[in-house]
């Protein structure tokens, strides 16, 4: 035959070219695919959760024998004779050691500021109000600091460092209501909740991240003096008080101006003065830090430089709860991450969950020797586990159930679906309907063939 | 239709949640709060000026948790700030929250924290769950620990289980409560009250899990929240009817006061409010009427005297100094009782006599009796549609 009928149903492509063409556009979404799966999938990091929660607190607890003093094992309350403890009684000696011993466990006191490696201690002259004469606007702060503080502050070295700002303010209102006796103005002792006035008071905030404990000496103005904390109790309290973990705050009623003095003018009084009020701000900052008191029959420790015991403790206390601390914050990253299946977990984030284990390990390896260098092991797991918990990447994706990603889905995939696959299908329709063409044409000879022979 | 009755449902169901909770803290242990400081979060998740009330209920808030001793340091002001100096503001620089103009709530030492665009949901969640960039200053950060309590108010518009952040995102109900509960994992607060004023308020907080938040919202599901009333010199409403009503009852207290949260709902009624506002504190264990509005409003939550320079020399009293640092719970439940034999004697405030037992029995009737009317309305309205 000349020439070929051309099908009614013929496409406007010729056959290898439509194929061609339907197959590219399945092969695009198919290499597409993992490049989608790639760069939607959340990257999560393992964590060492076993070893995690294998971490628990009591591990990390200090053993039963511990070092009093430096390189003083005792493991019996009857070789405490080798302190220099004087101690009066055997009873008042286990009391002591009981004491000691049960400081590392017993429940952290609520008054005392969370363990931070840096503190800032602010120190503030405050005139309630200056204008009304007789103000205090000089205090010998660095003289004053240095004989009532310093052995303190400098005992606390091993756990502690600090950083110290001092300031004057000439005008601090108070926003409580005074009362009134035949002895002076008085404060109620419930009203004290209420006596820092931080609205009207520019009490300086941390520019870093360290707690700051405030020391406020407060000087009421001349026609409210004395001032007096009136309270219900009989039992006897100086003008002073502290806010847990806050600071302390100290009324300090100044002399009354000699009358040859000008009453406007301000006072000037010397550093002796300050004496009292500033070691009631040494006594606040200790319960502030949670030193361990003396025992009761002691006559040292009450001021000045604490005892090599005293710190001993301190360091096993807040060793306990930085340990604690940090492996709380471990067992928190580890159960976010878990609860929270669209949490990313990136190379910081696990490599800060390992550095804290590792530390923590060291703390634990090195204490027996060494506390105070165990408790430095604890404070940097605790900032490396903090700051993994803190990891600006560690936040949760949006609340983004299966129906949001139908929603989300649906009308991109769904409309480009339709086609490729009807596409997809007609393709293999014809596929099949040639090969059963090109069967029964070559069937088609064979059956010519039987033809004949019939 | 399906759905309605499932409204019906779920009405019935909340109604019966807010009975139990009213119930439930009878049976808890009482236990004083444990709190040393209070921080404040303050949202206003909408912007423009038509929305001027959700700024000034947000601003008249933050005046009072001011007054109330909370340090500006500890509040986190989210506030879109658009409207004090919107060219349609006939008051320029000013915003009231009252048409008597008398308090001008952009007055004084404003310190907002996150303003215009910062007021979306990422920065919220990164607030609170503390997973901020390093570089951010520390006056933007929530900077709590496990003896923090923390209130939370947000204003603005919502609807079921979502909240609306400047008509741009939402941040649902499942957002805030994963929020909360990597809070408490990470110790990062002692106790939350978290407030919100917007439709539907009451189901953004019925996905919390974690312990010790007592949420309250201003209006049920399906129901709307209203404003209260618009000034006409400014041409907009000033202020939502449930925040002026808490804002009112909180104007009544001072630092010191011993007015409980329970006082605060128990003066919740849908004829001030005009919705069914709620509060749910299953979450919560210390019972309502013996938690002062000021744990949570107040700056300091309790101090103690210093004892007197060579005190611990002086025979006799020594052996109580020894026992203070041991006897901290009995003090504080000391403490406690205090406060509520005070409460007693001077029935001052918005709270009625009656002892606990009573007035929970007083509650559980009323809510009985609420619920009973819900139902049968639930019900009339249900065969209504169906």
């Amino acid at each position: 035959m000349a020439t070929k009928p051309t099908a009614p149903t013929a496409p406007l492509v010729d056959l290898p070219s439509r194929r061609i063409i339907v197959f590219s556009f399945w092969a695009i979404l198919l290499l597409g695919l993992p490049f989608w799966w790639y760069t939607t999938t959340i990257e999560r990091l393992a964590l060492p959760k076993g070893q995690v929660s294998g971490t628990s607190y009591e591990r990390c607890q200090l053993p039963g024998v511990s070092t009093l003093a430096e390189g003083e094992p005792v493991s019996d309350p009857s070789e405490f004779s080798d302190l220099s403890v004087p101690v009066a009684t055997e009873q008042t000696l286990i009391k002591v050691a009981k004491t000691l011993l049960d400081l590392g466990s017993t429940a952290a006191d609520s008054r005392v500021a969370k363990f931070a490696p840096r503190y800032k201690l602010v120190f503030s002259l405050l005139n309630q109000d200056s204008s009304t004469g007789a103000a205090l606007l000089e205090w010998e702060i660095q003289a004053l600091l240095n004989r009532h503080l310093r052995p303190l502050l400098s005992s606390l070295a091993p756990l502690h460092t600090f950083e110290i700002e001092t300031q004057i303010q000439y005008f601090a209102p108070l926003s409580i209501n005074l009362g009134k006796d035949d002895d002076g103005i008085i404060i109620q002792e419930d009203d004290l909740r209420a006596f820092v006035n931080s609205a009207d008071w520019n009490l300086p905030t941390s520019v870093t991240l360290d707690p700051v404990l405030h020391f406020m000496l407060f000087v009421p103005s001349l026609e409210n003096r004395p001032m007096r904390i009136s309270t219900s109790r009989s039992k006897p309290s100086s003008n002073a008080f502290i806010t847990p973990q806050r600071g302390g705050v100290v009324i300090f009623n100044p002399p009354s101006p000699s009358s040859a003095d000008e009453p406007s003018s301000p006072l000037s009084l010397a550093a002796d003065s300050f004496a009292p009020s500033f070691q009631l701000f040494e006594q606040q900052l200790r319960k502030l830090l949670g030193v361990p008191p003396p025992p009761r029959s002691a006559r040292y420790g009450r001021t000045g430089a604490l005892e090599g015991w005293q710190v001993d403790a301190m360091v096993r206390t807040r060793l306990a709860e930085a340990t604690k601390e940090s492996v709380d914050t471990l067992h928190a990253i580890v159960k976010l991450v878990d609860d929270i299946p669209n949490m990313r977990v990136g190379k910081e984030v696990q490599r800060g969950v390992y550095s804290a284990l590792r530390e923590l390990d060291q703390a634990r390896a090195i204490l027996p020797t060494s506390p105070s260098r165990a408790l430095s092991h604890a404070a940097s797991a605790l900032s490396l586990a903090s700051k993994a918990y803190y990891d600006p990447t560690m936040l949760a994706l949006l609340y983004f159930p299966d129906e949001h990603k139908y929603a989300i889905y649906t009308p991109l995939f769904g409309p480009v679906a339709v086609p490729m696959v009807v596409a997809l299908m007609k393709e293999w329709k014809e596929w099949k309907e040639r090969r059963r063409r090109k069967k029964a044409a070559e069937g088609a000879p064979r059956d010519g063939e039987k033809d004949k022979v019939e | 239709m399906v759905q309605r009755s499932f409204g019906c449902a779920s009405l019935l169901w909340l109604v019966a949640l807010l009975a139990l909770a009213v119930l439930l803290p009878s049976t808890h242990v009482s236990a004083s709060s444990a709190s040393t400081n209070n921080w404040a979060v303050l949202v206003c998740s909408s912007r423009f000026w038509f929305n001027y009330r959700h700024m000034a209920n947000t601003l008249a808030m933050y005046r009072t948790v001011k007054r109330l001793g909370i340090p500006d340091s500890q509040i986190i002001l989210m506030l879109a700030d658009d409207v004090a100096c919107n060219p349609r503001n006939p008051f320029a620089g000013t915003v009231y929250s009252n048409k008597d103009r008398k308090t001008d709530l952009y007055g004084e030492k404003i310190e907002v924290d996150y303003k215009g665009e910062e007021v979306n949901v990422e920065t919220f969640l990164r607030l609170l769950s503390g997973q901020l960039a390093r570089s951010s200053r520390f006056e933007r950060r929530l900077m709590t620990d496990s003896r923090s309590n923390i209130f939370v108010y947000m204003t603005g518009h919502g609807g079921d289980e979502f909240l609306k952040f400047q008509d741009n995102e939402e941040i649902s109900a499942f957002d805030i409560a994963d929020a909360f509960g990597g809070m408490w994992a990470k110790g990062r607060y002692n106790e939350i009250l978290f407030m919100v004023d917007t439709c539907q308020a009451n189901t953004l907080y019925s996905k919390f899990y974690s312990p010790n938040i007592i949420a309250t919202g201003s209006s049920a599901k399906d129901e709307n929240s209203y404003s209260h009333h618009a000034d006409n010199d400014i041409g907009v409403a000033v202020t939502d009817r449930y925040t002026h009503h808490v804002l009112t009852v909180l104007e009544t207290i001072n630092k010191t006061s011993q007015v409980t949260l329970q006082n605060l709902f128990d003066t919740f009624t849908h004829q001030i409010i005009g919705s069914n506002a709620g509060v749910r504190s299953d979450l919560f264990n210390r019972p309502l009427d013996e938690t002062l509005l000021t744990d949570f409003f107040g700056g300091v939550s309790q101090v103690e005297l210093s004892e007197p320079l060579g005190f611990r020399e002086a025979s006799g009293v020594k052996e109580e100094e020894e026992e203070v640092r041991g006897a901290q719970s009995s003090r504080r439940s000391e403490v406690l009782v205090k406060r509520i034999g005070r409460e007693k004697k001077e029935p001052k405030g918005v709270k009625e006599g009656g002892g606990g037992l009573g007035r929970t029995a007083l509650a559980g009737g009323v809510l009985i009796a609420l619920q009973v009317g819900a139902v049968w309305v639930a019900r009339s309205r249900c065969s209504r549609v169906v």
